[in-house]
């Protein structure tokens, strides 16, 4: 093949910009996880009279509301800023006259409720029942350490889209026009073959495939380029494992049953395996960074 | 209050209420892992309104009763009959929109 990477940019000492680096979580982080726990187990307390944030269960007529309608308006969420200020205020059996959109409705407050949090306590912690985790204090800490693997696996994620991209920016490449546009017909039969499954409406011959993709045809080109040589270079393993790893992390961040990808293969092979080799080049590179350092 | 797991046992005694909202979601759905938060947020400030979370990969069963044929599906009940129903991923501002519509909607959304 004439067209290849004649140099590749100087990733290996890449560090990532400031605001991709977050991922150390804070004592703030940690309260409002457990403020957040607390909503979730929050308990509906009954109030006489409603103030922001409480919900109004009331019967309602006029308008487009039928008799005996009864709808709930919850005061300060913005739902519906009529019917929440009319109810700010009202008290258990009091009836109020709202406009709503040009019409008169009729409330009556029927019941008014709050959502009161649970306390923060052991016995939260023990309801959420997490193995080993019994205190406030346990759930700090294990909580703390799961969210910031978490974020560690994000910022690698979101760091070998950065490395790809500064790759394919700052490196050089020789493109040979007539493979360039082999590729590129090639491409457009497996699309034009694709969309022959589709209503014939929908299909697309090989020249309109072609067209299609031409405009951004020589970044993906070269994009491809960049990966085989990043494979060729950082793999230690059988090629036929890389790809099978690739297809396990595709598989994962995309949340895709196992078996549409095996259809996926099936239909476009060569399709798959550029994708599978992407995922596969960008796990690599996502477990190669430490604190914001690519070690490569 | 956290939105609740459904199971056939449940699901019916759950949406019989004044009002309710089913999420249909699944373990391999980008989108309904994407939406979770956003429904779990609502679900705790909005009090009385049954918020009820569906498993279809454990229980098939109530999203072919209810001819779900996408997912995320958010199905939107009235005293347990579906007043409306809306697929994909969303954000806060539609799910808010969407509880509007099932409390003060059209006239022939009241039931």
């Amino acid at each position: 093949m004439k067209s290849h990477v004649v140099k590749l940019f100087d990733y290996q000492a890449l560090e990532l910009p400031e605001e991709l680096r977050h991922w150390r979580v804070s004592n703030g982080d940690v309260q409002a996880q457990l403020e957040l726990i607390a909503r979730n187990h929050a308990i509906v307390i009954e109030r006489e009279a409603a103030e922001q944030f409480d919900c109004v269960r009331c019967q309602i007529s006029g308008g487009t509301f039928g008799p005996g309608s009864v709808t709930l308006v919850y005061p300060g969420r913005g739902l519906c800023p009529a019917l929440e200020e009319t109810c700010t205020g009202i008290r258990v059996g009091e009836q109020r006259t709202a406009t709503l959109d040009g019409a008169t409705v009729e409330l009556n407050a029927l019941r008014i409720v709050c959502m009161e949090p649970a306390p923060i306590d052991d016995l939260l912690i023990r309801a959420e029942g997490i193995d080993g985790v019994q205190t406030v204090d346990e759930y700090r800490v294990w909580w703390k350490a799961q969210e910031e693997d978490k974020r560690r696996y994000e910022q690698g994620a979101r760091g070998a889209f950065y490395v790809m991209e500064q790759l394919e920016k700052g490196s050089e490449f020789q493109v040979d026009p007539e493979e360039l546009e082999e590729a590129l017909r090639a491409e457009a039969k497996r699309t034009a073959a694709l969309y022959e499954q589709l209503p014939e409406e929908m299909r697309m011959t090989v020249e309109e495939a072609a067209e299609e993709l031409r405009p951004d045809w020589e970044a993906r080109f070269t994009a491809k380029l960049l990966r085989d040589e990043l494979v060729e270079r950082l793999r230690t393993k059988p090629m036929e494992q890389v790809l099978e790893d690739g297809k396990t992390i595709y598989i994962e961040r995309n949340l895709i049953p196992p078996e549409t990808v095996e259809q996926m293969v099936q239909i476009n092979p060569d399709g798959a395996r550029e994708t599978f080799l992407e995922f596969a080049v960008l796990e690599y590179l996502r477990t190669r960074f430490t604190d914001g350092k690519l070690e490569v | 209050m956290a939105a609740i797991d459904a199971s056939n046992k449940t699901f019916d005694a759950l949406i019989n209420t004044d009002f309710a909202v089913a999420d249909f979601h699944a373990y391999h759905c980008g989108g309904c892992v994407a939406l979770a938060p956003f429904y779990n947020a609502q679900s705790n400030d909005l009090p009385l309104i049954n918020y009820i979370k569906v498993n279809t990969d454990d229980y098939p069963e109530i999203a072919e009763r209810h001819q779900v044929t996408g997912l995320p599906t958010l199905i939107y009940f009235r005293n347990g009959r579906e007043v409306f129903r809306e697929g994909g991923y969303m954000e806060r501002d539609r799910l808010d929109q969407n509880i509007a519509r099932l409390l003060y909607g059209k006239e022939e959304e009241h039931g």
